[in-house]
């Protein structure tokens, strides 16, 4: 069997060291992969690890910056093979990322984000409730980032109900219609982080609403957040006094690197699945640094053969935690901190063009 | 509200009591004794010894140039020919780097001229110190901070519109973008645009001269070569971007191997950019993956090396922050094929000074603007990007009795 086989029956139960060894195999052989078939891959790793490196830990391992999906095609694939292209949310202004899947990579990403999920859904469909709007789904050939991401997730619920209306407004009927369908047994609600805290939990008013049954799935960051100063824990205590919602699991994952799926466990943080893992490089020299330090997260995954996505630089800051003993779930534990900040424009050159007001 | 700055509300108004103010002759003793006490002042002042910016206008500004310059003013090539003043001009520097305009500030003083200078409310810290520096010096009722208006605000077409109007000559510290957005406010039918748009510059070191030098050398070749590198974070226009290893293709090797060794050895001490590396990164492997670039040093965190195609399309692609593209030419020919308009700064060392004066006339044709040693990069000088400041300044009036 497999690692990624042995980890879809059972994500957060390998033991660390067996995982660590099979997973650098694992990664070592689909970057030889990406080499032989991908040019462009083959060239970032010739210029800036050399022709042959030495693959003889997980840090040793090429890696590619996620900005680079903005602009090139990355593809180890024919053309033909290519089932679905995802583009990424990306900010405004900025290009989007292109992920290519054939079929083989889009089936591991969907049996691995089943697996992560059923550790703490069970293994029925739950009656779902997902805080976005319908409309967000409407093109299927190549969803954005956001929609894939409830595509993925609608697999784990049935009853899909969307409780925002187009202007993304809570529709409190729609909420208590559902809520009025399954008045007993567990629920799940899914949706990303600022639209849950703004338009579902900011939305229930004084009287709240009874949603102690659910598990809350959320993803997407804490960034738009941080404007108004809310960290995870104050999501968390805010959630259970406004709706009663207990069980709340985090995700970390991006486009770039499909079925990446970094769960937080019930001591909130993030965990790593047997078949991916995490290493924090220093910000300045891009050396990985040890658990307790934080600097820039770079993720690895053995899942994707038909893009090099295996093993990004990414652009946000995180830190590894030490390993605690005894702890339920294996796999590595680390917190996201936030995002790299963009250039700071300097010199000459000033881009400051756009936008110039003039009085009417 | 920072003293000697002017709001957007008031600038109408001041505008309007500015030009009643008439211009002074060109080249006035009290002028060239307040650019003096400015420069003195940058230089005594312990809290700004650290300032490079501010340093490097010191520099610039100090007695003797500025003195030379007046004299310059004051002299013309006939007695029929009298050099006076343009009249207003309007400056608007670079939103993150308010010190250039004290260049184009300073030049339009000397000349005699009123000057309207546009400030970002995004630097008012550095603003704030430049005025300060400025207003110390003090210039008394008929100086030329009497004939200047600082001018704080954002992003106001009517702004512009009214000061672009008014003047007589508009300076635009750019890039290409800032001077097309500046450019949708028309000038005056009479006056004229002084424009410091998007610019290339890079370095070219003798190959033979890098293999054959002592370590001594090196070093000091290093040292200047990261100032000029590291400045500004290597945005500035004249910060060299790309290397020209000059000689032949053999010696290429060796000499970056030299090169490396030399930057190993330096003790320059850059504080963390917050990032740069990622973005580095993000440069390389785009670079890395259409093939224009390869065999990338990272080790050093404060300055990159890659080998890159500076003949291919990406050849002027670049993300400043510390990286240096090399690559080969056999001869300065070679070099000259490169240069295209747009290009500023070569900056040299180890170069047959003969063989620099050969091939200058055909860089400068191409369109090189300017031709340093390694370490003046960023040195400003009257003559940049083309122009003469001192008679982009001033006016020519003729006179036949």
């Amino acid at each position: 069997m497999t690692l990624f086989d042995r980890a879809i029956r059972a994500p957060f139960a390998i033991p660390e060291d067996e995982k660590r060894r099979e997973l650098l195999d694992a990664l070592v052989e689909v970057h030889h992969l990406h080499a032989a078939a991908c040019e462009p891959y083959r060239r970032v790793v010739t210029a800036h690890w050399g022709a042959t490196p030495t693959l003889a830990t997980m840090a040793d391992l090429p890696f590619l910056p996620v900005s680079l999906f903005k602009t090139e095609t990355l593809r180890s694939v024919p053309e033909a093979e290519v089932v679905s292209v995802v583009r990424s949310s990306g900010t405004t202004g900025d290009r989007v990322s292109q992920v290519f899947l054939d079929r083989a990579t889009a089936g591991r990403q969907v049996a691995a984000l089943a697996a992560i999920m059923r550790t703490v859904l069970g293994d029925r469909r739950l009656p779902m409730l997902i805080v976005d709007a319908r409309e967000t789904l409407a093109d299927r050939r190549s969803p954005s980032a956001r929609a894939a991401g409830i595509l993925g997730l609608m697999n784990f619920g049935r009853d899909h109900t969307f409780v925002l209306d187009r202007e993304l407004e809570l529709q409190r009927d729609v909420l208590d219609a559902f809520l009025a369908r399954h008045p007993e047994g567990p629920l799940l609600i899914f949706g990303f982080t600022f639209l849950v805290w703004s338009r579902l939990i900011g939305a229930l008013g004084a009287s709240g609403a009874d949603l102690s049954r659910a598990t809350l799935i959320h993803s997407g960051g804490w960034k738009k957040l941080e404007a108004e100063k809310v960290d995870n824990a104050t999501f968390r205590r805010v959630a259970q006094e406004v709706g009663g919602i207990r069980r709340i699991h985090n995700f970390y994952g991006m486009a770039e690197q499909v079925g990446s799926v970094f769960l937080e466990d019930t001591d909130g943080r993030l965990c790593a699945p047997a078949f991916a893992d995490v290493i924090i490089r220093d910000p300045e020299t891009l050396a990985p640094l040890p658990p307790g330090q934080s600097g820039v997260v770079q993720v690895l995954s053995c899942l994707p053969t038909s893009y090099p996505g295996h093993s990004l630089l990414t652009e946000d800051l995180g830190v590894v935690h030490e390993a605690v003993a005894g702890a339920e779930w294996q796999g590595t534990r680390f917190s996201i901190l936030g995002r790299l900040p963009r250039t700071q424009l300097r010199g000459c050159s000033d881009v400051i063009a756009a936008g110039v007001e003039r009085a009417p | 509200m920072t003293p000697g700055l002017v709001t957007a509300a008031e600038a109408p108004e001041r505008l309007r009591r500015l030009e009643a103010q008439p211009c002074a002759p060109p080249g006035a003793d009290d002028t060239v004794a307040f650019l003096d006490r400015v420069s003195q002042l940058i230089r005594r002042d312990p809290a700004l010894r650290s300032d490079g910016e501010l340093q490097s206008l010191a520099f610039h500004f100090r007695r003797a140039v500025v003195e030379r310059l007046a004299a310059e003013l004051r002299a013309v090539p006939s007695p029929n020919l009298l050099r006076v003043a343009r009249g207003t001009v309007f400056h608007v520097p670079p939103t993150n780097v308010p010190t250039m305009m004290v260049y184009s500030w300073a030049y339009a003083a000397l000349a005699g001229c009123r000057s309207v200078v546009r400030l970002s409310p995004r630097a008012l810290d550095r603003t704030t110190l430049l005025l300060d520096v400025l207003l110390r010096a003090g210039s008394g009722e008929a100086g030329p901070l009497a004939r200047s208006l600082f001018v704080s605000y954002a992003r106001d077409g009517s702004l512009n519109d009214l000061f672009s109007r008014h003047c007589d000559l508009r300076v635009i510290w750019g890039g290409d973008a800032s001077i097309d957005s500046i450019r949708r406010s028309p000038l005056h039918p009479l006056a004229r645009d002084v424009v410091f748009g998007d610019r290339f510059s890079f370095c070219v070191l003798d190959v033979a001269a890098l293999v054959g030098a002592t370590d001594d050398a090196l070093d000091a070749l290093v040292a200047r070569l990261l100032g000029d590198v590291l400045a500004f974070d290597q945005a500035a226009c004249s910060s060299p971007r790309r290397v020209f290893l000059l000689g032949p293709a053999a010696d290429a090797g060796p000499a970056r191997q030299r090169l490396s060794a030399a930057l190993r050895r330096s003790p320059v001490v850059q504080d963390p950019v917050v990032g740069r590396s990622v973005r580095r990164f993000s440069f390389t492997a785009t670079m890395a993956a259409r093939g224009a670039v390869g065999d990338v040093s990272r080790d050093d965190p404060r300055l990159w090396l890659a080998a890159g195609d500076a003949f291919g399309p990406d050849g002027r692609e670049h993300s400043g922050e510390g990286l240096l593209l090399l690559d080969q030419v056999e001869t300065m020919d070679t070099l000259t094929r490169f240069v295209r308009k747009g290009d500023q700064t070569m900056s040299h060392w180890g170069v047959d000074p003969a063989v620099l004066r050969d091939a200058f006339p055909a860089l400068a044709a191409a369109g090189l603007c300017r031709c340093v040693p390694v370490g003046r990069s960023l040195q400003f000088s009257r003559h940049w990007d083309g122009y003469d400041l001192l008679a982009e300044m001033t006016r020519l009036a003729t006179v036949e009795t």
